[in-house]
């Protein structure tokens, strides 16, 4: 059997041509050249240093956002809330900087408010889980949708820039933002803190013995528990801590990106972050690789329309059909397994 | 792990479609030629302000022989990259279709002095940025005025997505309209959320008319088929916004609308006849830009004094007589 | 307030649908986070069938087989090849929204078009038949689950899959079943929201809908019954805040009904006092 399916093993290779045929079949549908299209792709993504400062600027919330994957899938909690929580991270790094007036200095600060922002937003579905039984899963993409509201509240109530009547927050001053590091790109050192956290969620979980518990308290809850090992517990400091990186990405967007809280803020970088978290099979480093993958794939689509006159469907569609592929590609080789 | 690295690395190359066998790519237009670019909140498909915006660019292909691209930003992160992309290929003129766009546009324009940054509403402006204001509240000050003189029950309703500023301002206009039209008329504002809910435009539609509106203005964007469905099973009236839509249904009025084309060519023509001198660009109903529009439809059910005031007031505020309350963004 | 029942049973029906299918597929242990894109696409499905000529009858039923497709291509995903089910939804909605804002393009052209549509006809209390068939949904399902063989296996295989398998049934053949029950169900209540309440297509026209029927099967607990009572409040709460915001109750900031309905399944879920809680094996692969 076993040699069957290695004979067989270039099958699910066709995936990605299929993918790559669709994307074809699709742009010429739509009258674009493919050519061009792919040259928009790559070049816009990572050929240059402005269009990989473009790439990175996109890695950040959608690295921290998987890391928060990471951690709670890790630790069995389902965690399908980190756009919401990422959203949070956004607020609390907004409302920080204008209103403390420590000039420079309230740029930790505001880092450490999103962290603590993203953990708070797990708290109702942390509690609801551990004594209504409700899964995470689903009570966490309910606060995504009361978040979202949270944002659009904030920015036109508490927050909203007295200068002009538009529902955005004030802006973040240059000392107290993150600014960039290579003139002409936006290439900013907050990518750069996005890696070492996802190396050092990396020695957390292989290397040391609460990450060894935690693991194993998500690999097998029973079994945690008659090991002595709290599983509420665990699960309860799980989610913030996936909450915290969550919102630490926020903040970092803010603070580094966007400089404003606007309404909508973020339009679906904490769910790329669970697909970059899945595709890098939950580990902080495959979701390093994968993440930057989805980050380069959504700056280069975007060229795409830009340059080769792509509609935007279909710059939506072609990223979709790659993680499909990805999907399809990594399921059959498991069951070849 | 390494499996899964090889995947993605493999996918990436892969899912670039047509990377061999194709004809290899164009090379760049000479750098003589025009080159336009647009950033549009939302899809180009709304037939309302995106499609404006998106026909505004089309004009400019055709009429000044300009290299156009458009691109739709899904999230405010996007806007300074996009920006950033366009002035680094040499683009000449680069619009935000929206207030939202400023501050990317300004933090671009410092680095990008040879392309010229033009956001569609706002106040910023710099040697090579400006925004385009259209003072649509002129000709939805109309709208209310003929409102207030027409209804019945003297009250009228106003229905939108998202609430902005710009859209909160064609509301205020619209209301100081209807109490020019009728002092003790009243108006009151629904927000359903959402530029694309048409389902909810209509219900909100059926609210209003439940509250004894027999009048609706809306700026609705896409959704706004809702509204006009609604006011037709309610035999009310309703009016059209941004665009002439009097021909989608005869419980519109009259349509309050901008031509973006215009504004976008005159806009990229001082741009490219190097007369932009980055003073805002200003539109209302005397420039033409901004229009009222009867629907013919309902032509004989407008009593003539009403039209005839209508026709007056407009005169009025073309030639500055009259100034139409606008909201302050 | 003449409008607002029949407002509520109108708004109520895509939501009903959507979430009768999703209980089933979440019953059988399974989960589809991409209704919306379901929705959307017999949405789609729905406009396209028409302008093109057809009946609306014609266009639900088209909207009905694009939902069962749908539900095919997440059983396939999902259920057989045993894809993590959160991506292949993600996944799902992303390449739902940009399919259908495609097509929708090559129907109404680059900038769009108002095309306006013919409705369902009319049965009773502004509904169309298919609205009477969603509010009969909960009463069958009910019965179902506990009077009939078919549904007490579905349901044993989102408790205890490992039993149902050792009594020879296939869990992966039970849940893909339920998945295109499901993808059926959701792709009728994206017509019903095409033909009888908007009576067009836009880009994005669901508007969230599909998320919010995901809340009203937590909100129901998972007891098909429960799906009635919780769906009329959802969309009942969307019709009063309309209602409120018509009223000129301007004091509540908008963002606060916007949040409304899913507020609404929190706090129910919050202060419930049934204990039952969701499906055992909700989530986890067939064995």
């Amino acid at each position: 059997m076993k040699r069957l399916f290695t004979g067989w093993s270039w099958i699910p290779w066709l995936t990605y041509g299929a993918a790559a045929g669709l994307s074809v079949a699709l742009v010429l549908i739509a009258g674009g050249s493919p050519a061009a299209s792919a040259r928009a792709l790559i070049e816009s993504s990572v050929l240059s240093a402005p269009a990989l400062g473009e790439s990175l600027s996109r890695l950040t919330g959608i690295l921290f956002s998987a890391l928060a994957a990471v951690l709670a899938f890790r630790g069995g909690v389902l965690n399908i809330g980190i756009e919401g929580q990422f959203l949070m991270g956004g607020i609390a790094a907004a409302a920080i900087g204008p209103m403390t007036g420590l000039g420079a200095a309230s740029m930790p600060l505001a880092l450490l408010a999103s962290a603590l922002a993203g953990a708070l937003a797990c708290l109702p579905a942390a509690w609801l889980s551990e004594s209504r039984g409700v899964p995470p899963v689903l009570s966490t993409i309910l606060l995504n949708l009361v978040f979202a509201a949270a944002v659009t509240w904030a920015v036109r109530g508490p927050l909203r820039d007295p200068a002009g009547d538009y529902p955005q927050s004030r802006p973040i001053p240059d000392e107290q933002a993150i600014s960039t590091m290579v003139p002409g790109t936006r290439i900013t050192p907050a990518p750069f803190l996005a890696l070492a956290a996802a190396a050092g969620l990396a020695v957390f979980l292989w290397k040391t013995s609460p990450g060894l518990k935690l693991r194993a308290a998500g690999d097998s809850p029973l079994a945690a528990k008659s090991a002595g090992l709290s599983d509420v517990k665990i699960r309860t400091w799980v989610f913030l801590g996936s909450g915290g990186l969550a919102g630490l990405g926020g903040g970092l967007e803010v603070l580094s990106v966007t400089r404003r809280l606007y309404d909508p803020f973020a339009t679906g970088t904490g769910y790329s972050g669970i697909a970059a978290a899945l595709l890098g099979a939950t580990d902080p480093l495959g979701a390093i690789l994968s993440s930057f993958f989805l980050a380069a794939l959504g700056a280069g689509s975007r060229a795409m329309e830009r340059e080769a006159g792509v509609p935007a469907a279909i710059a939506t569609i072609i990223p979709a059909l790659a993680v499909l592929a990805v999907l399809t590609h990594r399921a059959w080789r498991e069951r070849g397994q | 792990m390494r499996r899964t690295s090889l995947a993605l690395l493999f996918l990436f190359l892969a899912s670039v479609p047509g990377l061999g066998g194709c004809r290899p790519a164009e090379t760049p237009a000479s750098d003589s030629r025009f080159r336009a670019g647009l950033l549009t909140p939302g899809p180009v498909s709304d037939a309302g302000w995106n499609a404006g915006a998106y026909e505004g660019l089309k004009a400019i292909e055709k009429e000044l022989g300009a290299e156009v691209s458009h691109v739709q930003v899904k999230s405010p992160s996007e806007f300074e990259e996009q920006f950033r992309a366009y002035a680094a290929k040499g683009t000449d003129v680069c619009f935000g279709h929206g207030f939202e766009f400023q501050d990317a546009a300004a933090r671009v324009a410092k680095e990008y002095p040879n392309t010229v940054f033009i956001t569609t509403s706002g106040s910023r402006t710099a040697k090579n940025l400006a925004p385009i204001v259209f003072e649509l509240e002129e000709a939805t000050y109309l709208c209310g005025l003929a409102a207030g003189r027409m209804s019945k029950s003297a009250k009228a309703g106003m229905v939108s997505g998202v609430e902005l500023p710009s859209i909160k301002s064609t509301f205020l206009a619209f209301e100081a309209g209807l109490r020019a039209g009728n002092p003790g008329a009243r108006a009151v504002s629904v927000f359903t959320g959402s530029f694309e809910d048409v389902a909810g435009a209509k219900t909100a539609t059926l609210a209003l008319a439940d509250q004894g509106c027999d009048f609706i203005f809306q700026n609705a964007d896409a959704a706004a088929l809702g509204v006009f469905r609604a006011a037709a099973e309610r035999g009310i009236y309703t009016f059209g916004a941004n665009k002439d839509q009097n021909a989608l249904s005869p419980a519109i009025l009259a349509s309050a609308v901008i031509d973006m084309p215009r504004a976008f060519v005159e806009a990229a023509r001082s741009v490219k006849e190097k007369k932009f001198t980055g003073a805002p660009i200003r539109y209302g109903l005397k420039s033409g830009v901004i229009t009222f529009v009867w629907n013919p439809a309902v032509a004989g059910k407008v009593p003539a004094p009403v039209l005839d005031e209508i026709k007056q007031v407009e005169g009025r505020i073309a030639r500055g007589e009259l100034k139409v309350p606008r909201g302050d963004f | 307030m003449p409008g607002i029942l029949e407002t509520t049973l109108l708004l109520s029906v895509p939501l009903l649908l959507a979430a009768a299918g999703e209980l089933v597929l979440e019953r059988s242990g399974s989960l589809q986070i991409g209704m919306e894109g379901t929705m959307l696409t017999g949405a789609f499905v729905a406009f396209a069938i028409v302008h093109a000529g057809k009946s609306p009858g014609a266009g639900l039923w088209g909207a009905v087989a694009a939902g069962l497709l749908s539900g095919a291509l997440f059983a396939l995903f999902a259920i057989v090849l045993r894809a993590d089910p959160i991506l292949t939804g993600t996944a799902w909605n992303l390449l739902a929204a940009g399919s259908t804002a495609f097509g929708y393009e090559l129907i109404a052209g680059k900038t769009g078009a108002v095309l306006e549509l013919p409705s369902l006809p009319v049965v009773v209390m502004g509904l169309p038949w298919a609205g009477l068939a969603a509010f009969a949904f909960p009463v069958i399902l009910h019965i179902f689950f506990s009077r009939t063989r078919p549904g007490l296996v579905l349901g044993a295989a989102g408790e205890t899959p490992m039993a149902v398998r050792a009594q020879g049934y296939s869990v992966a053949g039970v849940r893909s079943l339920a998945s295109l029950f499901s993808g059926a169900l959701s792709g009728a209540g994206g017509a019903v929201l095409t033909l009888s309440i908007s009576h067009t297509f836009v880009e994005g026209l669901t508007a969230g809908r599909g998320f919010l029927a995901l809340g009203i099967v937590v909100f129901a607990r998972w007891r098909p019954l429960a799906l009635l009572p919780a769906t009329l409040l959802v969309a009942g709460a969307t019709a009063l805040q309309y209602r409120l915001q018509a009223g000129g109750s301007t004091q509540i900031p908008y963002a606060v009904f916007i949040a409304l309905p899913s507020l609404l399944s929190l706090a129910a879920l919050a202060v419930a006092t049934s204990r039952r809680g969701a499906p055992k094996a909700l989530g986890t692969p067939a064995p």
